[in-house]
């Protein structure tokens, strides 16, 4: 137990050097932040399990902790647990030092020991989690000493720096008795669990909010901030009046409500792109769309810059293949602008059976999303296709999607980064990996090998350029007709000081220096 | 009496059991199970963790067999765990429980007592530009669908005038408070007191027409009786059937809450509880509730046809 002693020296040290820190900076009322943090499609209002959460990691991050988290911008991965990483050349080999002094809100020292628990729990079948599953190639973890842990992959995966993002740091010594498959229904997460952000559990109210406060021994500091809320809001519009009403001072926005926000007094509104990739996906086990012509002749059809420009307000970027971020896009792409006689001709030469309608299944049931499809349904029309839109709940949509026997063409949206890896689940065939979600039935040798090759290829220019050969086969092919990724929107009040929030899939996983914020009086 | 009531509440026992059944089967019907309604439709999960998952989730049973499971337990009053939240179902509806009696019976009793006195007044004063006005508000009551006027109240009083707090049960992270509760109470248990007044006052306005043409309001009129007595005495008391029926019909509404408003107002009732629970396709959740609600009912209806003899001594129960 020397190390305890250590560590407790440690922190000796360094805590007079983090107090000065703090004492330089202008004095702040410090105060209680009340946002709407789990409203829009990044939250997860009251989802227990952060393992077993698809969304609401902005929250989470308030009171658990990564060992990394990307940059605001979402350009790279910092550390946050972890200080520095090493990977070996061909990625089978990740080291990772972990930062000194950090604490768990009960105060004991957190330490490799809990990362290995953590990514073992994770991983282990019963927690069923699918953020775990990306571990599964883990085959071995080291913790040579208390900041020190090595993972031993069976074979070089580069994007498990990115799924370091999702996974949240539980400590060993308050879990190690609960089994994995009890720990998913444990009443700890909701009752007093332990992280080591910046904020610790205070209470919980079922229905209306939970509480935190400011954590005195976070390993940045204490946080400027007394103590933050996330209040919940089952009717999303009721969020934007609490926030105009000054009862709370976040909330993610719709783009109606953003347009409706401008020039309001003492609030501002944030934009930034979704990173989700909205798309037409084809059912390519129906005769009708195995021909390339067929699904090029959709991108002829559809006019995407009076869409983006007469619904969206210019509020979204056209995407020509999966990705938009300029590093995965090689030049010269088909830009695909509007031509009617090109896409009848194309659905002519490939003998395209008109008299048919097509059904584009969406489960998107706002507004401007049937207003995107009934033009689409228009620009259809013209080159001589009868769509037909059907429109279901999320639930009912992932039963019906892995049949292809229930639809034709899908309307929906897929995360497309921050790492582009994140687009292999929905293209590589189902033969090379059984684990994936390709519900369009992709089969594409080229694809699969590059996917492949992106995913242990360390050198991140090399890597980026795998996925520029990507964008272009994706590109020419059509398996999928790539839309836009359109922009989504927070509204803050202008009392929040130093406050950092971007939209993101899921929600959070970069650096927003929560320790920061404060309220001006 | 006593023999009429055991003989409904036997009766109720089959009742109940069927409309498990059923609900238990609808549920069955409805496209996506809860794993469905838990993924985000663009996550990859590999398929031994979807496995993993639907038997902790005892999705892997059959139907029977879970329906087998559920009555059995349900038998011993455990409703069986919410698949969202890893709560007790009995627990869900507990802690909701008293939100939503708070908003409703709030509602209720205001909504009521106006509805009756509006009621009446309009009945007497038939035709008169009262009664006019009256009507149009009762008409307005009823063909506004609550989520408008929630959301309206809301931009007006809370937004615009800053009268009352955007919807909650609290202020959050302050210590509780009668006049905290009070200030979040009112809006939304007015708009849903506008709803019981404009239904009460069109049943009790009717009503009253009704009975004040009959030949016993003339003879006590001729008698030389002070209209008020005429009017509280042989006419209300004549016309208080349907006024119970309506109100009978009421009292599960005080349990099962009101879907739309607890949801725009962010009131932790059940309504919400349920609403939440349809959407991640929670059964037991599902399940649960309807189980309470129609318990609630066979006893309100029960409730209501033995207020029927006390209030109109002609009808015999035996």
């Amino acid at each position: 137990m020397q190390w305890i002693g250590i560590v407790a020296l440690m922190i000796g040290l360094i805590a007079p050097s983090v107090a000065l820190a703090q004492d330089s900076s202008p004095e702040s009322g410090g105060g209680v932040l009340i946002g709407a943090f789990d409203v829009g499609p990044g939250g997860c209002p009251e989802c227990p399990n952060p393992l077993q959460a698809g969304a609401g990691f902005t929250w989470y991050e308030k009171y658990f902790s990564k060992l990394m988290l990307y940059t605001p911008d979402f350009s790279e991965i910092q550390g946050e647990l972890a200080e520095s990483w090493e990977l070996n050349e061909d990625a089978t080999q990740y080291t990772i030092h972990l930062r000194d002094g950090v604490l768990w809100h009960d105060g004991e020292p957190f330490t490799a020991a809990d990362v290995k628990f953590t990514i073992e729990t994770a991983a282990h079948p019963d927690s069923a989690s699918y953020i775990g599953a990306k571990f599964v190639g883990v085959t071995s973890i080291e913790t040579p000493d208390d900041l020190t842990v090595i993972l031993n992959l069976d074979e070089g995966n580069v994007t498990l720096l990115d799924a370091f993002t999702f996974l949240v740091m539980l400590p060993e010594h308050a879990l190690a008795d609960i089994s994995p498959a009890d720990l998913t229904t444990s009443s700890w997460w909701l009752d007093n669990p332990i992280g080591t952000g910046p904020f610790k559990w205070k209470a919980y109210e079922p229905g209306q909010y939970i509480e935190l406060e400011a954590f005195e021994d976070y390993w940045r500091g204490r946080p400027q901030l007394d103590g933050i809320i996330n209040r919940f809001f089952p009717e999303a519009g009721s969020s934007v009046i609490a926030l105009r009403s000054g009862d709370i001072q976040f909330t993610y926005m719709t783009l109606d409500e953003a347009l409706g926000l401008e020039g309001e007094e003492g609030l501002s509104v944030i934009a930034g792109p979704s990173q989700v990739l909205n798309y037409l996906g084809f059912d390519l086990t129906d005769p009708r769309f195995t021909d390339q012509r067929v699904r090029q002749a959709f991108m002829y059809a559809i006019d995407r810059p009076t869409i983006v420009e007469q619904l969206y307000g210019g509020q979204a970027t056209m995407a020509n293949c999966g990705f938009i971020l300029p590093q995965f896009v090689p030049d010269g792409l088909n830009d695909y602008a509007q031509d009617v006689e090109m896409a009848s001709q194309l659905l002519s030469d490939a003998g395209f059976d008109a008299s048919q309608p097509v059904e584009i299944l969406t489960y998107y049931g706002d507004q401007l999303s049937q207003d995107v499809l009934v033009t689409i349904q228009q620009f259809m029309a013209d080159a001589g296709v009868n769509v037909e839109i059907r429109v279901v709940d999320v639930p009912t949509y992932n039963q019906i999607t892995p049949d292809p026997e229930q639809w034709d063409i899908t309307f929906a949206g897929a995360a497309n980064g921050p790492d582009p890896d994140v687009l292999s689940s929905h293209f590589e065939s189902i033969e090379s990996n059984p684990s994936v979600l390709n519900r369009s039935n992709i089969k594409d040798d080229q694809l699969d090998a590059l996917f492949a090759d992106g995913r242990s290829t360390v050198d991140t220019d090399a890597r980026a350029e795998v996925y520029q050969q990507i964008c272009q086969i994706m590109n020419d092919q059509v398996y999928w007709a790539p839309l836009w990724v359109a922009t989504r929107f927070g509204g803050a009040s202008d009392q929040i000081e130093n406050f950092v929030w971007v939209p993101a899939p899921g929600g959070g996983r970069y650096y927003d220096q929560a320790e920061l914020w404060s309220l001006a009086a | 009496m006593g023999r009429y009531i055991l003989r409904r509440l036997l009766i109720a026992i089959p009742i109940l059991f069927a409309i498990t059944l059923i609900v238990f089967s609808i549920q069955q019907l409805s496209p996506g199970d809860p794993l469905n309604a838990y993924l985000p439709p663009d996550f990859a999960v590999p398929e031994a963790q979807k496995e993993a998952m639907r038997k902790q989730l005892g999705l892997d049973k059959p139907f029977l067999t879970r329906y087998g499971y559920w009555l059995k337990e349900a038998v011993q009053g455990n409703l069986g765990t919410s698949i969202r939240t890893h709560e007790t179902v009995v627990h869900a509806i507990s802690s909701r429980v008293g939100a939503t009696l708070l908003l409703m019976g709030t509602a209720l009793f205001v909504g009521t007592l106006l509805g009756v006195i509006f009621g009446v007044v309009a009945a007497v004063r038939q035709y008169s530009i009262l009664d006019g006005f009256l009507t149009l508000f009762a008409f307005m009551g009823i063909s506004t669908p609550v989520y408008l006027t929630g959301l309206l109240a809301l931009y007006v009083f809370a937004l615009r005038l800053g009268w009352f707090p955007a919807g909650g049960y609290s202020t959050p992270g302050q210590p509780f408070s009668v006049v905290d509760r009070i200030e979040h109470l009112i809006l939304p248990a007015a708009i849903i007191a506008v709803n019981y007044i404009a239904q009460t006052m069109r049943y009790t306005r009717s009503a009253m027409l009704e009975v004040l043409g009959q030949d016993y309001v003339r003879t006590a009129r001729a008698k030389g009786l002070n209209d008020r007595i005429v009017i509280a005495r042989h006419a209300f008391r004549n016309a208080l059937l349907p006024i119970v029926t309506l109100i009978g019909a009421s009292i599960p509404a005080l349990i099962g809450g009101a879907i739309f408003i607890e949801s725009i107002f962010g009131w932790p009732g059940v309504g919400r509880l349920l609403l939440s629970g349809v959407e991640a396709r929670d059964y037991p959740i599902i399940i649960g509730i309807t189980f309470v609600l129609a318990i609630v009912t066979l006893v309100a209806n029960l409730a209501t046809d033995v207020v029927y003899a006390f209030v109109d001594p002609r009808i015999r129960l035996d």
